[in-house]
């Protein structure tokens, strides 16, 4: 809060207006329309395009002109536009500059009269928004394909369609110096530790930043582990899957014009779940879920572990690995580390170049560019065919876990430099202290790699293996079962 | 990082005592001395002497969460000493280990790594593990245990030996010294015991379920690798050293020829984990001082400390070794429990 | 500013020490990779070493290198020890040896007479080596095994490992691996039967009577009797055969007899062989070898008898047995039958006194042959 416009309304109109247009800095968005009401002069105040003028014509200007009251006062026109005359789904009284300027930016309409102190703000928002669309990240076959909407009401009110209950909570949160993005706290009532609530809301009202864009701008600040390779709080773009989410007992963070929710606590197992697990039957999911643990070993150490046994430990390879390895890497002028670093770093630019470009180009430019290029590079004898193939696995393991692509990435990179200095004693090096940073992380006294370390059997249900929902309704699993996030730490 | 209230669970305990005794096993060299079936007799007895020298503390940690040097000696000089002890003792188990894990890198995987670069690493990860606290140590480990599982699992079912019933031959009279020469071998081993009293207020629950657990899995695994080494590879063990790496020797599949490496791998995961919960229990021995230092130094310390007593005991005998581990399992294993329960049992009659 | 420059030295240290190792790496390109090593000696005790590896050398006009078409090349290297010959080896190609992917060891001819424990002590102690690599004897120069010529080019170690595994399908031959032979070398007075690569021009395509009827090339014709380490005598197949049954190696074996004044040939598998040993009356170890299994008879033309054929099998193996006993235990006192172990196991107060001297007790050990076989006809 501004404590400049943290001032009481002036009774005289022009002095609010003046005002008015004094904190938005004459901005030539701002709207003033002057009206007589029965003689008394009033003010309506809004937005350039935040406003609906249908709306506001309908609502507010329509009744207004209707109101026809010999000798009226102020009060009493002040009286009809507050309790009678005319009504919204939102308005709210309004006492103070920093509340007019509050509600102008969120779309409403505000109305001012002369010789009243206070004035009564209209939801009339009729800003254009996205309409709801497809994921486009959390791709599915099976299901719905509603993902989350820029606009929080919106998105709400996707949630509220799958949670028709009235523990369903939202709690609204603002953050941001100059922005004042609203945030949503979503959760169920009885199912989310009363401990968790109190420490969201209270690290998102520590936030400084000036403006909030980005969920990422709101992460940092949720999770509590500084060093954490792997992030215990994970977002999703899906509605039915942040139900499921804060059925479990987490909670829920959305953003007013991001259409990604921060969900947190979240597991490592979570990674490897996805919504078309549980359209199939249990045994589809299990090998569905077994294919992406494995893309997870291929996509972070694969590179890393073929660089190991090439340069440290031949004889681990087949012969005919061996020799086929050998024959290739006869012909190419780099060392086997060193075209593996090429071709990974040929492939993050490909991989780039096909998000920036628009859709209609990038599709064609990563497959040419990867067609061509590597093609040119094994014929030219640049680098092996081996080598490309591994990458090439590697790759389309990566795509299959879009979350875990920052780590992937890195756990890559960092083991063909460890597997290529040390071998496997490098890789070995690598994975305990990668696995003991993800064993050490935690979310709110919830471990991320539970419920496989510490065990939690009754987890187990959905981890490789997806009980049938018959079995699943007999007993829930929260998230408070997962050892210690029973709020006593 | 805070400190924060750690708590850890009889199973993740479990995993840490047993990671610490297999990786004992793994590195343990045996050119000189042959595996048979007195060593499998002698296991048999020394698992008998392990469960009576562990009731002392199975009394003291019935409900977890007990702190026998508090007991004994509350915050005062002993109770400084004692932890000294402790702190002192477990940088010697991990310089030992350091010791042994070189060494076996330098015999078998010289051109991978030099032996100075394979202790300083070790080190420096087993001190992030130490620094990220025991919690995610011991979760760590139930994965790293899975994985050696696997490992033995695959090797022994791969091998490419068969069983050769006749090397198991009867044990006579003569075999005493063998038998009595492991006994002592493997009770020198039992640091486990001193790593429980060490670890005993971090416990949730009580450590009868960990101490039944480990004497149990430690005698199948032990006998398990014994008679599979006595039966498929007999003395050619000796020629290597290193019976899990030899039973790796003599397996290969389509996929994988030669599991020396897929040995080392483990092996190096288990040691950052062993040799992390060394560190962890050095450095939490600090006591006061390592509340005024902070984790991350006292950790480094540690580390420092346990790199320093290696350069130390580089020349040093084995007699005199063995002596240290054999006296440190008895007195901070045994006797530290042992004198907090019957203090603890005499408040409880004054009370 | 103190803090900052400890800090600093520190990592230049650390990393110094981290890298230090990373100047003795092999690149792959830099590997030799051998598929088999050859060793002869000439009476001087030099060694030539022949070394069958891997060619990486693109085909003339140019293209990839197949790995999969066999290209590989014949090196020999000399040396009074093996390790002067692999690092002459290594001089001479400028790449480094590995040796994790090499699948037969054959020694020559001249090793006869030397204690070979001494040579393949050396292959034991290679930590790259493969423990389960077939160690094989050269009828002439362990050479002219390595860079054998056929008419497909150089026979590739897998070419000869194919010779050996057949042979030893057929049961002519026991496969004699680093590992079981550092094992029984370790037996005291214990002895190993390792099998002879020959490669020779077939001279008698029509085959003698009463021999196998096939041309012989190269393959596994005969086997090697080492005793107390030293490589005695050859020993023919079929005393290979009688000595595989004598210790229940193999189930399965094929049989040629004569039944009937008719050649019979059938499957004998052999599921149970159990051995026993005990000490007679007279002191001296008694072998007794009870074995059990069924016949198929896989080809008889004349139609002979069942309980005729099933007499002759039994006589058959009968002989095989006795042959092999008479050309190792009784001629050498070579115990390929595990005597020694039996009587350690099971006789182990008796073992105790003659350990000393095992071979001696060894070579009193009489060996009693019982065989008994159901008859199956193949329809």
């Amino acid at each position: 809060m501004n404590d400049d416009i943290n001032i009481n309304i002036y009774p005289r109109l022009e002095r609010s207006i003046a005002k008015i247009k004094e904190i938005f800095g004459e901005s030539a968005d701002v709207n003033v329309v002057k009206v007589y009401v029965s003689g008394v002069r009033c003010a309506v105040v809004t937005l350039e395009a935040m406003v609906s003028s249908a709306d506001l014509s309908k609502m507010l200007f329509a009744p207004l002109m209707d109101f026809n009251m010999k000798n009226a006062l102020p009060e009493d026109v002040f009286e009809f536009i507050s309790s009678q005359g005319i009504f919204s789904v939102e308005q709210k009284q309004i006492k103070t500059f920093d509340d007019i300027s509050q509600k102008l930016c969120s779309g409403f309409a505000v109305v001012l009269v002369n010789g009243i102190d206070k004035g009564m703000a209209y939801s009339a928002q009729g800003f254009s928004i996205k309409s709801i669309e497809e994921s486009s990240t959390e791709a599915n076959v099976k299901g719905t394909k509603e993902a989350l909407s820029d606009n929080l009401r919106t998105s709400m009110s996707l949630i509220r369609r799958r949670v028709k209950n009235p523990l369903l909570r939202f709690e609204f949160v603002k953050a941001g110096k100059l922005s004042n993005t609203e945030l949503c706290l979503v959760y169920i009532e009885g199912k989310t530790p009363e401990k968790l609530k109190k420490l969201i809301r209270a690290r998102l009202k520590r936030i400084k930043l000036d403006l909030i864009l980005t969920t990422g701008s709101v992460l940092p600040f949720v999770s509590e582990n500084r060093g954490a390779f792997f992030s215990a709080v994970s977002t999703t773009e899906r509605p039915d899957v942040l139900a499921a989410k804060i059925n479990e007992g987490r909670i829920a963070v959305l953003i007013d014009g991001v259409p990604y929710a921060a969900v947190c606590p979240t597991l490592f197992i979570e990674n490897f779940q996805t919504v078309d697990d549980y359209e199939e039957k249990p045994y589809l999911a299990f090998y569905q879920r077994l294919i992406r643990y494995a893309a997870f070993f291929i996509a972070s150490f694969l590179p890393g572990f073929y660089v190991a046994a090439a340069m440290h430990h031949p004889e681990v390879l087949s012969r005919a690995l061996l020799l086929n390895l050998i024959a290739s890497e006869e012909s190419t002028p780099f060392p086997l580390v060193a075209e593996m670093f090429i071709v990974i770093v040929m492939f993050e630019i490909l991989r780039e170049a096909g998000l920036r470009l628009p859709k209609a180009v990038g599709g064609a430019v990563s497959i040419v560019g990867g067609l061509v290029i590597g093609d040119a590079a094994v014929t030219s004898g640049l680098i092996s065919a081996p080598l490309l193939i591994i990458i090439g696995i590697t790759a389309t393991s990566s795509f299959a876990l879009p979350s875990l692509n920052a780590q992937t990435t890195v756990l890559r990179l960092v083991g063909v430099a460890a597997g290529g200095m040390w071998g496997f004693f490098g890789m070995g090096i690598l994975i305990t202290v990668f696995l003991i940073n993800a064993a050490a992380t935690d979310c709110f006294a919830v471990p991320y790699t539970s419920p496989i370390a510490p065990f939690t059997l009754k987890a187990m249900r959905d981890v490789l293996v997806r009980v049938g929902f018959k079995k699943m309704q007999q007993q829930e699993v929260i998230i408070e079962d997962l050892n210690g996030a029973k709020g006593d730490k | 990082m805070e400190e924060k209230n750690i708590k850890i669970s009889s199973g993740q305990m479990y995993v840490l005592l047993i990671l610490a005794r297999i990786m004992h096993t793994m590195i343990f060299h045996a050119k000189e001395f042959k595996i048979g079936t007195p060593v499998m007799l002698a296991l048999v007895f020394t698992t008998i002497i392990e469960s009576v020298m562990s009731i002392p503390l199975i009394l003291l940690l019935k409900d977890g969460g007990c702190d026998p040097v508090s007991i004994i000696a509350g915050n005062g000089r002993l109770a400084v000493f004692v932890r000294f002890l402790y702190s002192a003792y477990f940088l010697f188990i991990s310089a030992g280990t350091l010791m042994y894990f070189a060494q076996f890198m330098k015999a078998e995987f010289n051109k991978t790594a030099t032996p100075m670069a394979v202790i300083i690493v070790l080190t420096l990860a087993a001190a992030y593990c130490a620094y990220l606290g025991i919690e995610g140590t011991a979760r760590a480990g139930t994965i790293v245990l899975w994985a050696f599982m696997v490992l033995f699992v695959v090797m022994a079912a791969v091998s490419e030996g068969e069983f050769e019933r006749l090397n198991l031959l009867p044990v006579t009279l003569k075999d005493t010294d063998k038998i009595l020469d492991y006994a002592v071998r493997d009770l020198s081993s039992s640091w486990w015991l001193p790593m429980l009293a060490s670890m005993g207020a971090y416990l949730k629950n009580g450590v009868g379920k960990t101490v039944g657990g480990y004497l149990i899995s430690k005698f199948l695994i032990l006998e398990t690798l014994m008679l599979l080494v006595t039966l498929v590879l007999w003395n050619f063990v000796g020629v290597l050293g290193y019976p899990m790496l030899a039973l790796g020797a003599y397996a290969k599949t389509v996929f994988i020829q030669r599991f020396d490496a897929i040995n080392m791998f483990v092996w190096c995961l288990n040691c950052v984990i062993v040799n992390g919960t060394y560190l962890f229990i050095s450095a939490q021995s600090f006591g006061e001082g390592r509340r005024k230092i902070g984790v991350a130094a006292s950790s480094a310390v540690a580390a420092i400390g346990a790199v320093v007593i290696f350069l130390m005991s580089l020349g040093l005998n084995d007699g005199v070794a063995f002596v240290i581990k054999l006296s440190g399992i008895v007195l901070l294993g045994v006797i530290v429990p042992l004198a907090a329960v019957i203090v603890k049992k005499k408040r409880a009659n004054q009370e | 500013m103190l803090k900052s420059g400890v800090k600093l030295v520190s990592i230049i240290c650390v990393l110094a020490v981290l890298l230090s190792g990373c100047s003795r790496l092999a690149d792959v390109r830099l590997r030799l990779v051998v598929h088999a090593i050859g060793v002869d000696i000439d009476e001087e005790g030099v060694y030539s070493v022949s070394y069958q590896v891997f060619s990486s050398n693109p085909p003339e006009g140019g293209g990839p290198v197949d790995a999969n078409k066999g290209n590989v090349m014949t090196y020999m290297t000399y040396g009074r020890t093996l390790y002067e010959a692999q690092k002459s080896l290594e001089l001479q190609t400028g790449k480094e040896v590995f040796t994790g992917d090499v699948e037969l060891i054959v020694l020559g001819l001249g090793m006869v007479g030397r204690d070979v424990s001494q040579v393949l002590s050396y292959f034991w102690s290679d930590t790259d080596i493969y423990m389960g690599v077939n160690a094989v004897f050269s009828s002439g120069l362990a050479s002219d095994i390595i860079g054998v010529q056929l008419e497909q080019g150089t026979a590739t170690t897998e070419l000869l490992n194919q010779m050996i595994i057949s042979s030893v399908a057929n049961g002519t031959t026991i496969p004699a691996r680093l590992i079981e032979i550092s094992n029984c070398f370790e037996e005291p007075g214990a002895s190993i039967v390792m099998p002879v690569l020959t490669a020779k021009e077939a001279d008698n395509s029509k085959g003698k009577e009463d021999s196998d009827v096939y041309d012989m090339a190269t393959g596994v014709f005969e086997n090697m009797l080492i005793v107390n380490k030293i490589p005695t005598v050859y020993v023919t197949r079929d005393e290979t055969k009688g000595i595989s049954i004598l210790t229940g190696g193999k189930k399965k074996y094929s049989l040629t007899f004569v039944a009937d004044g008719q050649r019979i040939s059938a499957g004998a598998d052999l599921s149970r062989v159990s051995r026993r040993i005990r000490i007679d009356d007279s002191g001296n170890p008694v072998l007794s070898v009870d074995i059990r299994g069924e016949l198929t008879v896989l080809d008889n033309p004349t139609l002979v008898d069942n309980d005729i054929i099933n007499e002759a099998a039994r006589e058959d193996i009968i002989r095989l047995c006795r042959e092999a006993y008479d050309k190792t235990v009784s001629s050498y006192g070579a115990d390929v039958l595990e005597i020694g172990k039996l009587l350690r196991k099971h006789c182990n107060k008796y073992y105790e006194t003659v350990k000393d001297d095992i071979s001696q007790a060894i070579r009193k050990t009489s060996c009693e042959v019982s065989v008994s076989l159901k008859i199956y006809e193949n329809e």
